[in-house]
C-alpha cells in the first residue's frame, strides 16, 4: 500500500514538474515573440524616420515625392520579401548560395510568422536606403520596379550567404549580427549604383570647374526629427535580432545607444579639426554612421568598442561625402557615406574588436571577404539593374519634370500649396 | 461657359481629332474668324468650316463632339480638370498668351547677370533646333522671335513647344547659377508676371 502510495505520488509530482516545465517553455515562446513583434514595430517606424529625413533634405516642390518612394518602398518590399525574398534567403540552401524553399509562406507557424514579419522590416530598409540618393530626379515607375527587384533578389540573396544556417559567408564565420553588411552596405552600394546610372540634378556641379554646388533641404527640422526616429527605431533592429527576449538585449541596446552618440561627436569633432562649420545634417548622419557601424557587431562587441566604431564611423562621414562630389556622383541624403561605408567600417570593426578574440587576423580576413563580396554583388548587379531599366523606361525624369518639380509632375499633388507657385492650377 | 472655356473646349475637341496639317489650318480659321466670338452656332461654323477646308473626320462626328464639350459645365470640368492636371502639350497658344509667355522669358532672363542673359537666349536657340518632335515651321517661328524680340512674336505655337524653350532657358540657368538660384529666378519671374493683364486669361504656370 505504502509502494503504491509513494508511487503515485511520484507520478504526480513528475507530472506536475513537466507541466510547469510545459508551461516555462510557453511563456518563453511567447516571451520571444512578443519582443520580436515589437522590434518589428520599431524597425517598422524606421521608415518614418527615412521619410522624415530624405524629404527635409530635399527642396519644397519634391517633398511629396520622396514621401511616396518611402511609402511605396515599404508596401511593396514587404510583399515581394513575403513571396519571394523570404524564400530566396531563409529557405533550405543546398548551394549555399541561395534558399530555395519557403516561398510565399503559409501553412508554417506561429514563429515562422513572426520572422517573417520582422525580416519584411529589414528588407524594406535595405529597398529604402536607396530612394534618397537618387531623390529629385527619378521616376516614381522605374524607382518602383527597382525597388522590387533590390528586395526580391539583391538583398535576399546576399543575405542567404550570410544569414541562412547553409551559406557559404556564414561557414566561413562571418559575422554580421544584424546587417551593417547585409542591410545598410548592400542598400548603400545599390545606391551609389543608381546614382551613377542617373546622375547629378541639374546644376549640382558647376559645368565649367566640375565644384559642387550646395542645393539645401527645405525644412532641416525635419532632418532632425528623422534622425531621431531612426536612432530610436534602432534599438529594436539590432537588439530584436536576437530573435528572443535574451539576457543580452540591454547590452545590445546599450551599444547601440553609445555608437550612435560617438557617431555624432566623431562628425563635430572632424568638423571643428578641419575649421568646417558643424552642420545638422552631417551631425544627424555621423550619428546614422554610428548606427550603421554598430549594427555588424553589437552583440559581439563591449561597449568601449562600440563607442570607437561609433567615433570612427561619424569621422568617415564627412571624407566619404567629399569623395564622392570629387567623382561628381550627387548624393542627396549622404545614403552612400553612411549606409555603403558605414556598414563596411562596422562589419571589418565586428571582426577587429570581437569578443574575447580581438585583432584576430583571420577574423578580420573572413570580414573582408564578406564585405568584398556584398561590394561586389550589390554593386554590379544593380548597375545592371538600373542600366536595364534606364534603356527600357528611363531612370531619369524629364528637365521639364526637374524644373516644375517631381510632388506635381509624379503624383499631381504638392506639399505645400500655399506657398508653392510652381504648382497652381493654370485654370 | 465664359469664352475662355469655351475656346478650351473648341481647341481640345479640334487637337484631338485632326491630324496636325489641318488643325494648322483650322485654328488658324478659328483664330481669325470666331477667337473672339463669346457665342456662336457650333453648326454654322462647321458648315464653313468644311466649305473651306478639307476635313478628314465626318461632320457629324465632329458636331457631337464639339456640342458635348461646349454646353455640358461636367464635361468643361472633367476638360478643366484634365487640363489642369494634365495639360495638353498639343495645345495651341494664341498671342495673349504669347504675350505672357514673352513677359515670362522677359522677366527670367532680366533676372540673370547681363553677361549670362545672351547665353540663356542661345542655350534656348540652339536647343529647340534639336526638339524633331514639333513641326519645322513652327520652331522657325518660335526661333526668329528669339532673335527678334516681341515685334517677331508668331500669332500662335504649341504649348509643348513654348514649355520646351523656357525649360531649355531653365536648365542653362541650372548650369549657369545651380539649381537654388535658378528656381529663385523662375519663382520670381512667375510673380511678376502674374501682375500683367493677359495673365488672367492664360497664367504663367502654364509654360512651366
Amino acid at each position: 500500500m505504502k509502494r503504491i502510495t509513494l508511487s503515485c505520488a511520484g507520478l504526480l509530482l513528475s507530472a506536475i514538474s513537466g507541466s510547469a516545465f510545459a508551461g516555462e517553455q510557453d511563456i518563453t515562446i511567447n516571451m520571444n515573440t512578443l519582443w520580436i513583434v515589437t522590434a518589428s514595430v520599431l524597425v517598422f517606424f524606421m521608415q518614418a524616420g527615412f521619410a522624415l529625413l530624405e524629404s527635409g533634405s530635399t527642396r519644397a516642390k519634391n517633398s511629396i515625392n520622396v514621401m511616396m518612394k518611402n511609402f511605396i518602398d515599404v508596401c511593396l518590399a514587404s510583399l515581394v520579401f513575403w513571396a519571394v525574398g523570404y524564400g530566396l534567403m531563409f529557405g533550405q540552401s543546398t548551394t549555399g548560395w541561395f534558399g530555395e524553399s519557403h516561398f510565399m509562406m503559409n501553412d508554417a507557424s506561429h514563429q515562422d510568422y513572426t520572422v517573417l514579419l520582422f525580416q519584411s522590416m529589414f528588407a524594406a530598409t535595405a529597398a529604402t536606403i536607396v530612394s534618397g540618393a537618387i531623390a529629385e530626379r527619378t521616376k516614381f515607375t522605374s524607382y518602383i520596379v527597382c525597388a522590387v527587384v533590390v528586395t526580391a533578389a539583391i538583398y535576399p540573396i546576399y543575405g542567404s550567404w550570410v544569414w541562412n544556417g547553409d551559406g557559404w559567408l556564414a561557414e566561413k564565420g562571418f559575422v554580421d549580427f544584424a546587417g551593417s553588411t547585409v542591410v545598410h552596405s548592400v542598400g548603400g552600394w545599390c545606391a551609389l549604383a543608381a546614382a551613377i546610372v542617373i546622375g547629378p540634378r541639374l546644376g549640382r556641379f558647376d559645368r565649367a570647374t566640375g565644384a559642387p554646388r550646395e542645393i539645401p533641404g527645405h525644412n532641416l527640422s525635419l532632418v532632425a526629427l528623422g534622425g531621431f526616429i531612426l536612432w530610436m527605431g534602432w534599438f529594436g533592429f539590432n537588439a530584436g535580432s536576437t530573435l528572443e527576449a535574451s539576457e543580452n538585449l540591454g547590452t545590445i541596446a546599450l551599444n547601440t545607444h553609445l555608437a550612435a552618440c560617438a557617431g555624432a561627436v566623431g562628425t563635430v569633432v572632424f568638423c571643428i579639426l578641419g575649421r568646417q562649420p558643424i552642420l545638422l545634417t552631417s551631425c544627424v548622419n555621423g550619428a546614422l554612421a554610428g548606427l550603421v557601424g554598430i549594427t555588424a557587431g553589437c552583440a559581439t562587441m563591449d561597449p568601449q568598442y562600440a563607442v570607437l566604431t561609433g567615433f570612427v564611423g561619424g569621422m568617415l562621414v564627412i571624407p566619404s561625402v567629399n569623395l564622392l562630389l570629387r567623382f561628381k556622383i550627387d548624393d542627396v541624403v549622404g545614403a552612400i557615406p553612411v549606409h555603403g561605408i558605414g556598414g563596411a567600417w562596422g562589419t571589418l570593426a565586428a571582426g577587429i574588436f570581437y569578443q574575447g578574440d580581438l585583432y584576430n587576423t583571420d577574423r578580420i580576413l573572413t570580414q573582408l571577404v564578406g564585405i568584398g563580396a556584398g561590394f561586389a554583388w550589390a554593386f554590379f548587379g544593380s548597375l545592371v539593374l538600373f542600366h536595364l531599366v534606364n534603356l527600357a523606361i528611363g531612370m531619369r525624369v524629364d528637365s521639364e519634370h526637374e524644373q516644375r518639380g517631381l510632388d506635381f509632375t509624379e503624383h499631381h499633388e504638392v506639399g505645400y500649396p500655399e506657398f508653392h507657385q510652381l504648382t497652381q492650377s493654370f485654370k | 461657359m465664359s469664352l475662355k472655356d469655351r475656346k478650351n473646349a473648341f481647341l481640345t475637341v479640334l487637337a484631338a481629332n485632326l491630324d496636325k496639317g489641318v488643325r494648322e489650318e483650322v485654328m488658324n480659321f478659328w483664330e481669325e474668324k470666331y477667337s473672339s466670338r463669346p457665342q456662336f452656332g457650333v453648326s454654322a461654323f462647321l458648315d464653313e468650316l468644311y466649305s473651306k477646308y478639307s476635313i478628314p473626320i465626318k461632320k457629324g462626328q465632329l458636331f457631337r463632339e464639339l456640342s458635348r464639350a461646349t454646353m455640358s459645365a461636367g464635361g468643361s470640368a472633367r476638360a478643366e480638370r484634365s487640363n489642369a492636371l494634365e495639360p495638353d502639350a498639343a495645345e495651341i497658344i494664341d498671342k495673349n498668351g504669347l504675350v505672357v509667355y514673352q513677359a515670362l522669358q522677359d522677366e527670367f532672363t532680366a533676372l540673370a547677370k547681363p553677361a549670362d542673359r545672351m547665353k540663356i537666349t542661345r542655350a534656348q536657340f540652339d536647343g529647340i533646333q534639336q526638339q524633331n518632335q514639333y513641326d519645322s515651321s513652327s520652331i522657325r517661328n518660335v526661333m526668329e522671335w528669339l532673335r527678334g524680340g516681341a515685334r517677331a512674336m508668331p500669332n500662335r505655337a504649341e504649348l509643348g513647344l513654348l514649355r520646351k524653350l523656357f525649360n531649355l532657358g531653365y536648365v542653362e540657368s541650372c548650369q549657369l547659377y545651380g539649381p537654388v538660384k535658378a528656381d529663385q529666378m523662375l519663382n520670381t519671374a512667375l510673380q511678376k508676371t502674374n501682375n500683367i493683364p493677359e495673365a488672367h486669361i492664360t497664367p504663367p504656370v502654364y509654360f512651366i
